[in-house]
This record gives C-alpha cells, sequence and structure tokens, in this order.
C-alpha cells in the first residue's frame, strides 16, 4: 500500500474516530464546575480531529485515489498479526497460567518468530525462555516485592 | 554553607547509599518499561530506618542515574528507556546504526552529566529568585506554556506540520479518556470501570515505544547480524574540541530550556528533550539531516532532560511543589522524615538543604563514572542479538505496566497502543507529539477550566496576559512559520 493511500485510509479514520467522539461527547454529564463543562474539552478535540482527518485524507487524495505509489516492499505481514496474537494471549493467560510460564511461552513463541527458519534451535531458545522469565520472577517478586501473578505455581 | 553540606554527605554510608541509588536507578532507566519513578517509589520503604540525609541521597541517586540510564536503550535499541530519552532515539540510534554507537553513547553521557551540573547550579544560585517568578504564573500561563509546547513539537518534530498536529490531538484525544480534572465527569468509559482512572502513562509509552518496535521487527525480519554487536570506542566526552566549541549554543539553550520546563509542575524531562530537540531543529543550519544520526539531536534531548533534574528540585525545595512524578515521590520521602519543603526550609534545615545540593552534585559525578565504567557492560547486555533481546525486553516492559498497579488491563491497553504506534508509524506519523499531547492535556484542559473559571467564561484574559500572550504568539507562529517552510519545501521538489 503507498504511503499516499495509508494518508487518505488513516484520514478517513480520524474522521470517524473524530465523528464517534463528537457523539460520544454529548453523553458526558456536564459536572459541577462553572463555565465550560467536562464535555468542552472533548468536543473541541474531536472537532479538530475530524479536521485533522480532512486535511491527513487530502494531503494524500490528488495521487492517492488515482496513482498508487510504488515502492517500498511488502513486509510480513503474518509475523505481525502472530506477534500481536502471542501478546495477546500472553495478556489473557497472565492471570491464569502465572507470569513464570506464561512469559516462558511467549518469548519461546516470539523468539521463534524472529529467527529465520534454517536458523532456529529450539533447545536453546527454550533454555533462554525458561532462564529469562523465571530469573525475571526471582528479581521483581522476590527482590523487589513486586505483585506478580503467580498462577498455577502457586 | 555548601562545604557543610558536602560535611554531611562525605562519608562511607551516604557514598555507599548514593553509589547504590545511582547503579539501581541507571538499571531501571535503561530498562524500556521500568522508569525512574518507578525506582524511587520501589526504594522508598528502604529510606524509612535511615536518617534524613541518607534517604534522601539514596533517592537522589537514584533519581539521576533512572533520567541518564535512558540514554543506553534509547540509542542501542531506540527504545526510550524512560519518557525523558525519546527524542534521544531520533539521533542516537540513526547514529548507532551508522556504527557509532560507542560516540553516540559517550556524547550522551558526557552531556548528561553537564546538563545536571548546569541545573544544579542554576538550583544553588537562581532557586529562591526563579522560584518567586514561576509563583506567579496562574492558570492562563500554564495553559499558553501548555498549548506552546505542543505546538512546538507537533509543527517541527514529525516533518510533516498536519500530521503533527493530528498527532497532537490523538494523544489530547486519548487523555481524556476517564474521570474529567476538576469536575471528576466520566467520559468515554463505555461502562469499563478499568478505564476511570484513565490511561497511565507507563502502558501508553510502553505501547508505542516498545510493542510497536516489536511489530516493526517482526514486519522487517531481524537481520542476523542484528543487534549492537561490534566494537565500540567509549570516550570521555565523545566530542573533539571544535564540536564541543560548536555546541556550546546548543547545550546552553538546551540546559535552559530543561531548567525551565522542569520548574513548571507537571511538566518535566518527558517535555522537555522534545522541546529542545525541536527549537535544535528549528534553529539549525542543516535541519533535514535532524533523524539522521547528526550529534546536535542528540546534545538537545540528553542535555535537557538531565537539566530538568535541577529544575525539578527548584520548585520542590523552595516552595515545597514537585516540579515531576519522581519529586512528588522525593517530597513524601522528605515528609516521612518530618522535613516540610518550602519557603522557611532554607531557615529551619539550612545544613540539610545543602547536603541535598552536595547529594545532587556527588550523584552526578558517581552517575558519571559509574556508566562510562560500565558502558561497555551494558553495550554487551544489549549486544545480545535482537531476535532473543526483543521478547526479553517485552516481558521486562510488561512487568514494569502490570507493577505499577497490579492490573492485567494496563498491559492489554499498552498491546493496544503498540498496535495503533504501529499503524500510526506505517501511515508516517510520529508518535512524540501523540505523547506529548498524551502529557500535556491534564496541564492545558485544568488551567483552561481553571482560567475560564476565574475570568466567568471570558477567554480575553488568556490573550491579555502579556505572559501568556506571548507564548500562544509565539504557538500561533511556530505552527505558520513550519507551514510555509512545508508548502516552500514542496515546491522546490516539484520543481526539481
Amino acid at each position: 500500500m503507498g504511503q499516499k493511500y495509508r494518508e487518505v485510509v488513516s484520514g478517513c479514520a480520524f474522521l470517524l474516530l473524530g465523528a464517534i467522539m463528537f457523539a460520544a461527547s454529548f453523553s458526558i454529564p456536564k459536572g459541577a464546575e462553572m463555565g465550560v463543562g467536562a464535555g468542552f474539552m472533548p468536543r473541541l478535540m474531536s472537532i479538530l480531529l475530524v479536521l485533522g482527518g480532512l486535511a491527513v485524507a487530502a494531503q494524500g487524495w490528488p495521487s492517492g485515489v488515482t496513482r498508487l505509489e510504488a515502492g517500498g516492499r511488502s513486509g510480513n505481514y503474518r509475523a505481525v498479526i502472530l506477534s500481536i496474537a502471542y501478546l495477546g494471549a500472553f495478556v489473557v493467560l497472565l492471570p491464569k497460567f502465572g507470569f513464570v510460564i506464561t512469559a516462558a511461552a511467549y518469548i519461546f513463541l516470539q523468539t521463534i518468530l524472529f529467527c529465520p527458519r534454517g536458523n532456529r534451535d529450539y533447545r536453546r531458545i527454550g533454555i533462554v525462555a525458561a532462564v529469562a522469565a523465571v530469573a525475571i520472577y526471582l528479581v521483581f517478586a522476590k527482590g523487589f516485592k513486586l505483585l506478580l501473578p503467580a498462577g498455577i505455581l502457586g | 554553607m555548601i562545604s557543610a553540606g558536602f560535611a554531611l554527605v562525605l562519608n562511607l554510608e551516604c557514598l555507599g547509599l548514593i553509589g547504590a541509588g545511582v547503579f539501581i536507578g541507571i538499571v531501571f532507566g535503561a530498562l524500556p518499561g521500568l522508569t525512574a519513578t518507578m525506582g524511587v517509589a520501589l526504594c522508598l520503604p528502604l529510606t524509612f530506618p535511615l536518617a534524613p540525609i541518607q534517604g534522601i541521597s539514596l533517592l537522589l541517586g537514584l533519581y539521576i542515574g533512572g533520567i541518564s540510564g535512558g540514554l543506553i536503550s534509547a540509542i542501542l535499541l531506540k527504545i526510550p528507556g524512560t519518557p525523558s530519552s525519546i527524542a534521544t532515539t531520533f539521533d542516537g540510534g540513526p547514529m548507532a546504526d551508522k556504527g557509532e554507537a560507542g560516540k553516540a553513547l559517550s556524547i550522551g553521557l558526557f552531556y548528561s552529566f553537564l546538563g545536571t551540573l548546569f541545573s544544579i547550579a542554576a538550583l544553588v544560585f537562581i532557586a529562591p529568585w526563579l522560584a518567586r517568578f514561576t509563583l506567579r504564573f496562574g492558570p492562563y500561563q500554564y495553559f499558553a506554556i501548555g498549548v506552546f509546547s505542543l505546538t512546538m513539537v507537533g509543527s517541527l518534530v514529525s516533518g510533516s506540520v498536519v500530521k503533527g498536529l493530528v498527532g497532537c490531538v490523538l494523544g489530547l484525544c486519548l487523555a481524556q479518556v476517564g474521570a474529567a480534572p476538576v469536575s471528576g465527569a466520566l467520559r468515554y468509559t463505555f461502562g469499563f470501570h478499568e478505564l476511570d482512572n484513565g490511561f497511565e502513562l507507563l502502558p501508553v509509552l510502553v505501547g508505542l515505544f516498545a510493542v510497536s518496535e516489536i511489530l516493526k521487527a517482526a514486519e522487517d525480519g531481524i537481520p542476523e547480524t542484528g543487534g549492537v554487536a561490534g566494537k565500540h570506542k567509549i570516550s570521555p566526552t565523545g566530542v573533539t574540541l571544535p564540536e564541543f566549541l560548536n555546541q556550546g549554543w546548543n547545550f546552553t539553550r538546551s540546559a535552559l530550556i530543561g531548567i525551565g520546563i522542569g520548574i513548571l509542575p507537571g511538566i518535566g524531562g518527558g517535555t522537555a528533550n522534545l522541546i529542545a530537540y525541536a527549537v535544535a531543529r528549528n534553529q539549525s543550519k542543516y535541519p533535514e539531516k535532524f533523524g539522521s544520526g547528526v550529534i546536535d539531536g542528540l546534545i538537545a534531548s540528553e542535555t535537557s532532560n538531565n537539566a530538568s533534574i535541577g529544575g525539578a528540585l527548584i520548585p520542590l525545595m523552595t516552595l515545597g511543589i514537585p516540579g515531576d512524578t519522581v519529586t512528588a515521590i522525593l517530597l513524601g520521602g522528605l515528609m516521612l522524615h518530618g522535613i516540610s519543603t518550602g519557603p522557611m526550609l532554607f531557615k529551619t534545615n539550612g545544613p540539610l538543604v545543602y547536603g541535598i545540593f552536595a547529594a545532587t552534585i556527588v550523584a552526578t559525578i558517581v552517575m558519571y563514572a559509574m556508566e562510562y565504567l560500565g558502558m561497555r557492560l551494558f553495550i554487551r547486555v544489549l549486544s545480545i542479538k535482537r531476535q532473543y533481546l526483543l521478547p526479553v525486553i517485552m516481558i521486562l516492559c510488561c512487568v514494569g505496566t502490570y507493577g505499577a498497579n497490579n492490573r492485567v488491563f494496563d498491559v492489554f491497553a499498552a498491546l493496544l497502543l503498540g498496535v495503533i504506534g504501529f499503524l500510526l508509524l506505517k501511515s508516517g506519523f510520529s508518535l512524540s507529539p501523540f505523547i506529548l499531547g498524551f502529557i500535556l492535556e491534564p496541564v492545558i484542559e485544568t488551567n483552561l477550566i481553571r482560567g475560564m473559571m476565574f475570568s466567568k467564561g471570558s477567554v480575553i484574559p488568556f490573550l491579555a496576559n502579556p505572559i501568556s500572550a506571548v507564548f500562544l504568539a509565539m504557538s500561533l507562529l511556530s505552527v505558520v512559520l513550519s507551514f510555509r517552510n512545508e508548502l516552500r519545501k514542496k515546491r522546490f521538489s516539484t520543481t526539481i
């Protein structure tokens, strides 16, 4: 996707977001203060966001729709989506399985994703993931007394 | 009096505590996701059994180590260790890419050291006068300063004025989630109680700069030779004598910006480094080179963020008002030891005040020595292949994000904001205006509401007050001039 086309898409997204925020700002209670209410700044910012979205879209419009920019190689979006999924799974599973297990699993999977296919030393990555997760847990949970979820390891 | 202060600090206990504080501070500052604020907060209970000067020495060591430690990961990983080192990534990162990581680290360290010393001199000599002057600032002036800071960074840093200003607005919008300032009315929470207090700064920072870096690395792939391995020549200053002389004005201006912003309550090093960078770029003879690895940007950022330390201590010591989050915890530490800061502190606790000044100077020297001697070790740790390092750093970020409030929601927020940050980067937006908008929203909105209450709904006093009028005029001017420069560049590029 060319940069100009992205500007049109992001501009439209800001426009839509601004419109939703503007509509939602009317449900904000005015609050107790005098003069401007709690909805004043959100309303002002949503208007600015709509205007900004229009300006960004306009920047990309002339060449964006008629001529997509060539250039720029396409990235590995599969890896991006998998990275988001791994982090999402880490967040969801953290309270249930605890820090050590979820952190070790995340480090293992993310490192495998970063390593090229022919160069994946699973045993080494597994050891790094386990040692790193345990070391971080010991330093912060035991050393600095941070309350990290212990999960099923209790 | 200053010699009495040094007499309080120059003993084994205090020196040991300063050394320990600086070391822990550097570690917290260097690791993305862990901040100086968190380091000081976690170590605050350790000061309970200590004498006041000993406890404060430990906390000051943490503060100074934490702020300067952020430059290490900002340069080597392009992930700012603290909000104070966001602008350090702009030119420090490209310098490391060009094989000049050693030079970048040396320069960053040297100017962190000089910036802190400069601000301590300001703290000792001009603190009372400066504090009295800023005491006159009311909502009109704070509102104008907030708008000025935002427009400066929005219009100068990103390369596109429209995108920079939209980035600022996005940051302002994000900060509006949760309880409104003054009235406490809930906004954009959509029934989720986790959003009642809004988004914390740490998840936003981790999301925008660490998660997005992970996603960028996933998209682009990491070359096998990745990381920062290689030989790095570390020198005490990083600059030659002609370079040092050339950077004299850049250093002085950035230090003054750091001190000035540090003094203002609620605005600290996180804002100072971005403003100093924007001003350095605007006043440079070669602004187009900023972002490609010029030392000017690195010097502006590292000088100003460390200069904000002395600046933030000025209102704390003279008025009892903390200049940023770390000094707010320092204030708590002083109060725990039965010391009330404010104008009377100099009369009632004179030796302790000068002891604090002496501890700040000693901590700065220890920070410089420790980072200089330990730089090879830091480089070695961060030279581990990025394939292995980035996931571990991500987990450290999650620990910091979770540990601040013990909420999984904050880690989820960091992930969500990371995806947003990644998409913004892909669309050619800079993340600095976004984060600055987020940081400054409470300052701008609170003072706008208070100002409107004072003026009974009129905006005239915002424009009639000389100080706020000057700042608002400069805001408008910076936007107009940046638009003009951008149009000129576009015309020039279409004609060739």
